[in-house]
């Protein structure tokens, strides 16, 4: 009966340990597919750079739409900041400004916010 | 709920914003001709200041506003295509200085796109303890009765800690977008008022398109305005 708590916790931080790798493991996928938005956005392929960023937003959520891991609001600002962008050039005005609503919730930084305001404003005008 | 906090943000946001400024009590709807002068190129970005004329040109000509670019206009005058017209080079400074209206611009920014490689170095601060633990020999000892009583003296002797640090290297991809910003003026020429005056950036994946928004969005209200 005592062998229960220490055996529960130890199983407890072997979950822990496991969500910790997985979040990293995500993390990493999320910057890679960044990095293959922005390659396809030298490459002028818009199409393309907008689904990595789409595949990037869906490494965090399962299919609930529940957020899987922690990653820091600021990478998923950024992600929803390319999106913004991505949908204006490609002529998607109400995609974009739902994109750039996001952006605006997740900004950390008050520049980021401030072009977020900018861009849906110009937009709704 | 939603859609009500929604509005209210949104209006937030939009008297938040920076509006132009208008000279009161004038009727914009009379101007029939604008000129444009040229603007400056932004510090070292060669040709800014002709793609932002080229991009004004566009948007007011959109408008329904008459347009004399003060920039090529003259150099198109001394061609001799141009005589075919009629058009003397007298007759289209007549036709600039009767136009009392200039539009000036100056850009406060003019920047491409940029892609940037940041190193990101992770440090592991791990480190290993090693304890030596010395067992000495066995100390017998007799208790009163004569039982032989055996017990071990434990000594901790050296203790080592390795520092075991490790250093991962990896590379981050950085996009910085494009982005125009500009300050427009339109002027009275006969007295030297001005009469409207906007501050407007956007940004955007390529200057092309930032060029466009910003002048777009600059321009808009003025738009309000003339017609």
């Amino acid at each position: 009966m005592k062998k229960f708590p220490i055996r529960f916790l130890g199983l407890l931080a072997a979950l822990f340990l496991n969500i910790a790798i997985a979040g990293e493991t995500n993390n990493d996928d999320v910057n890679i597919l960044i990095n293959k938005s922005i390659m396809a956005i030298q490459n002028k392929d818009y199409e393309k750079a907008l689904s990595f960023i789409n595949q990037a937003k869906n490494v965090n959520y399962d299919n609930n739409n529940y957020r899987l891991t922690n990653s820091d609001d600021s990478t998923l600002a950024e992600i929803y900041q390319m999106e913004g962008q991505l949908l204006e050039i490609l002529g998607k005005k109400g995609e974009a400004i739902s994109a750039w609503y996001n952006c605006l919730n997740y900004a950390k930084t008050d520049a980021l916010k401030k072009e977020a305001e900018v861009h849906l404003k110009h937009l709704r005008d | 709920m939603r859609r009500v906090l929604a509005f209210i943000f949104l209006f937030f946001l939009y008297s938040c914003a920076d509006k132009p400024v208008v000279k009161p009590d004038f009727d914009f709807t009379s101007i029939e001709t604008i000129v444009i002068y040229p603007t400056p190129d932004f510090r070292s970005f060669a040709g800014s200041g002709t793609i932002i004329n080229k991009s004004i040109v566009y948007q007011l000509m959109k408008m329904g506003i008459n347009i004399v670019e003060r920039e090529t206009t003259p150099a198109l005058i001394k061609e001799a295509s141009l005589s075919q017209t009629g058009i003397t080079q007298s007759e289209f400074d007549v036709k600039i200085t009767s136009s009392n209206f200039v539009l000036l611009c100056t850009l406060t920014e003019f920047k491409d796109h940029q892609v940037i490689v940041v190193p990101i170095r992770t440090r592991n601060r791990g480190s290993s303890v090693t304890t030596v633990e010395t067992i000495n020999e066995p100390i017998i000892t007799k208790d009163k009765i004569g039982n032989e009583i055996v017990h071990y003296e434990t000594t901790t002797t050296e203790t080592t800690t390795t520092q075991k640090g490790s250093l991962t290297e990896r590379e981050s991809v950085e996009y910085i977008s494009s982005r125009v910003g500009m300050t427009v003026q339109l002027i009275d020429v006969a007295n030297g008022d001005v009469l409207w005056t906007n501050t407007y950036w956007y940004t955007s994946i390529s200057l092309t398109n930032a060029v466009h928004e910003c002048v777009y969005g600059a321009l808009k209200p003025l738009e309000q305005l003339l017609n």
